[in-house]
């Protein structure tokens, strides 16, 4: 899992453009984040990496039937809240809801889980990903 | 070889020059990439090292600003790190994205400590983990040296630069600079009119390399059409002549090939006829040469093979495998099947002779002799035969005016003795050389006399025999050779020609020259008989200096001797030749023959003539030989008589 990352977050930068890549990357994260198999999620505004068709998740409208929601915006509305919530942009992660972002800063994508957060959504983190927890 | 002829060497030089340019341009072009790659390396040096100077600078100012142990300060104080950010942002400029100070935390992780970006989305915050992709920082920081990376996959950037704050032996900080990919653009921008230049240059003389290529490609094969008979596919004389000025005459074997009886088929069958049996024996010469040999269609029923150099036995049985694939199976044509064949002479030694036209007119007189012979057969000229180096060319010259049409005939008048009226003409054939100055007889014909080409001569006079006889209402007498008599080609022409009208034979008499000693007499006794029968009178020539003259009077039915002018010369003066002229005439008279005084020159040579009671005469005295018929009344033109 953790040659996955690096390959799908350093190699495959080479060859890939950078919408499929984000969108690999935010499949790796869905799987982590549910237990099931294809979770709903939840996007605030469209994300063009998330518009592209997957197998692994399904996208929704609605925050109450969504496992997973991605906030884009400064804040989420009071139902979206209670879901796993994935932020954007570092400063999301200041948000209490908000359990780690992903994000592109100086051309580099970003990733960040917060552990105290996950732990509250009774979310344990593959080995693979434990680089990121902070 | 045959690509030389068809391309020649010019543009052989070409066809390797061409490439060569393209590829040189090419090289070129890739030289002035490397270059402005070294351009752009040292530009980013030179960048480089002022930054580095200005970071070594900043860290002094650390330094000296909040002590040695200046990571922890600026760590625990937001004040310190808003002083620090500050001063960074003072080495910012237009090369410059971004610009940060990251330091190593307990886990060995990096974390933002300051970080001159405004874009909040792009700013590290403190603390916030730094995710570099490229692993310079860790090699920075073991290495406790500055280290740079290009930015490839990342799109605004152009390079990285990573440098080691160190502290008591150990690093503790890394100040990093991500120069703009802008900056990169510009240093390549003042690159590009260069480069347009140099691009645009080099595709222009690529383009026009092409263009001169793709012209000069149609121009020759356009040059190789034109070697090339358009009936038969073969090659023609034009590429022969080419091939000539490349290779010696000794590089090949010369194999001179005629269809028999060809002009039948023409004039049986037609000449539609005719071009299908000529493309089917080309098409069956090939298909048994190699390819190395050579076919060309010389003439029109011609062929030229060149064989390079063989044994004789091997080049023979080539030859014979030719003359077996044509004769091998009749020839299909619309009204009927044609059985053809092909008789050849072979030159094995064309070598020895001084120019081509000499080697094929040796081959030529083996074709010769293979016509005599009977034809469907290859003879081979013999070595030991000399032939004269002017009569090649001689052959040419005959060649070449009876293609151009530049074989006529002057009419002679023979006048009755009696009335001095004229009874008939003599023609005699003239040819025009290349400077169309007229040429006599005397100095072709025995150059050509046991050729091919002779007998085609012959035909020509024949046919414009015919047309005299069938255009003016007067009596004609036309010379041949004995030996054509023995020529089949000949005979049937003459038979052709006549037979089927009568009354122009009737006007015709045909003078026999006696060249060569004849001793099959009884054959020419049947032939002259066969031509009488047509109609035609036979005269002997040049009576009283010949081999055989009186076996012919003896021994066959003549019905005019023609008195040698050697006799009649000089007549008024030699009592010895009077009365050998007398006797001829005597013989003659008791025997039904006319006589002719030929080569009367003066009066008093013509009072000798007309006491002796010859039946005609003829000579410049009387009337010179004109282009037209003249009709001349002696007694009248000349108040002498």
């Amino acid at each position: 899992m953790k040659k996955l990352l690096l390959i799908l977050l350093t190699l495959t930068f080479s060859f890939a453009d950078d919408i499929s890549i984000e969108k690999k990357i935010y499949e790796t994260f869905f799987a982590e984040l549910s237990p099931r198999e294809k979770p709903y999620v939840y996007v605030d505004t469209p994300i063009a990496s998330l518009e592209l068709k997957s197998d692994k998740f399904i996208l929704t409208d609605s925050c109450k039937k969504a496992d997973i929601a991605i906030m884009t915006q400064s804040d989420l509305p009071y139902d979206c809240r209670k879901k796993v919530v994935f932020g954007t942009r570092y400063r999301h992660l200041k948000k209490k809801y908000v359990v780690g972002a992903f994000f592109w800063q100086k051309g580099r994508p970003n990733i960040v889980f917060q552990r105290t957060k996950l732990r509250r959504k009774n979310i344990e983190l593959s080995p693979s990903l434990q680089e990121y927890a902070e | 070889m045959r690509f030389l002829v068809h391309y020649g060497k010019t543009f052989t030089v070409l066809l390797l020059l061409f490439p060569f340019l393209g590829i040189s341009a090419t090289y070129l072009y890739m030289q002035y990439a490397e270059t402005k790659k070294e351009i752009v390396e040292i530009v980013q040096e030179s960048m480089l090292d002022k930054k580095y100077e200005l970071l070594e600078i900043y860290t002094e100012y650390l330094s000296a600003e909040f002590g040695s142990h200046y990571v922890e300060v600026l760590k625990s104080s937001d004040f310190s790190r808003k002083q620090a950010e500050t001063a960074l942002r003072l080495m910012k400029d237009s090369q410059v994205q971004y610009l940060y100070l990251l330091y190593i935390d307990e886990k060995n992780r990096l974390r933002y400590l300051v970080d001159t970006t405004k874009d909040i989305d792009e700013r590290g915050e403190f603390k916030q983990r730094f995710f570099p992709q490229k692993d310079i920082w860790r090699t920075a920081q073991k290495s406790q040296k500055t280290e740079v990376t290009a930015q490839k996959e990342i799109d605004k950037l152009w390079i990285s630069m990573a440098y080691p704050i160190i502290s008591n032996g150990k690093t503790v900080a890394l100040l990093g600079i991500d120069f703009s990919h802008a900056e990169y653009i510009e240093v390549n921008k003042t690159l590009i009119p260069l480069e347009h230049i140099y691009l645009y240059s080099a595709v222009f003389i690529i383009v026009m390399l092409m263009s001169a290529f793709i012209q000069l490609v149609m121009y020759y094969n356009h040059r190789k059409k034109s070697f090339i008979d358009p009936l038969t596919g073969m090659y023609n004389r034009q590429y022969l002549h080419e091939l000539l000025q490349k290779y010696p005459v000794g590089a090949f074997q010369v194999l001179i090939m005629d269809l028999d009886h060809f002009k039948q088929v023409n004039d049986i069958y037609g000449h539609d006829a005719g071009d299908e049996v000529l493309r089917t024996v080309s098409a069956r010469i090939q298909s048994v040469i190699r390819k190395k040999d050579i076919l060309i269609r010389y003439g029109g029923e011609e062929f030229i093979l060149l064989v390079a150099q063989e044994d004789k036995e091997i080049v023979l049985d080539l030859a014979d495998r030719v003359r077996r694939k044509i004769k091998a199976d009749p020839i299909a044509l619309e009204e009927c099947q044609l059985n053809v064949t092909i008789s050849m002479g072979l030159n094995p030694v064309p070598g020895e002779s001084k120019s081509f036209e000499h080697a094929v007119k040796i081959a030529d007189q083996g074709l010769y002799k293979a016509k005599q012979m009977g034809r469907d057969r290859i003879e081979i000229y013999d070595d030991n035969a000399q032939v004269e180096v002017d009569a090649q060319q001689k052959m040419c010259a005959v060649k070449e005016a009876l293609d151009l049409n530049k074989i006529f005939c002057v009419y002679q008048p023979i006048f009755c003795t009696k009335t001095m009226q004229i009874d008939k003409y003599e023609l005699l054939i003239r040819m025009y050389n290349m400077n169309n100055e007229v040429i006599e007889p005397d100095n072709f014909l025995p150059s050509i006399r046991y050729t091919q080409v002779y007998i085609h001569l012959t035909k020509r006079v024949l046919e414009l025999a015919f047309e005299a006889l069938r255009e003016h209402d007067v009596k004609l007498s036309i010379n041949l050779d004995v030996q054509d008599l023995f020529n089949d080609e000949i005979l049937e022409h003459i038979t052709a020609i006549f037979k089927a009208n009568n009354s122009l034979a009737k006007r015709l008499t045909i003078e026999i020259l006696e060249n060569d000693e004849i001793l099959e007499f009884e054959m020419i006794s049947e032939r002259l008989a066969k031509i009488q029968a047509l109609g035609i009178a036979i005269a002997i020539d040049d009576f009283g200096s010949g081999y055989a003259n009186y076996r012919y009077i003896l021994n066959m039915d003549i019905d005019v001797v023609k008195i040698d002018g050697s006799l009649i010369r000089g007549l008024d003066k030699r009592d010895d030749a009077r009365k050998i002229v007398d006797s001829i005439h005597m013989l003659a008279q008791s025997l039904g023959i006319k006589t002719v005084a030929e080569h009367v020159e003066t009066e008093a040579e013509f009072e000798v003539i007309k006491a002796l009671n010859v039946d005609y005469i003829q000579g410049f005295y009387l009337a010179k030989p004109d282009i037209n018929f003249k009709s001349v009344n002696f007694l009248n033109d000349n108040q002498k008589i």
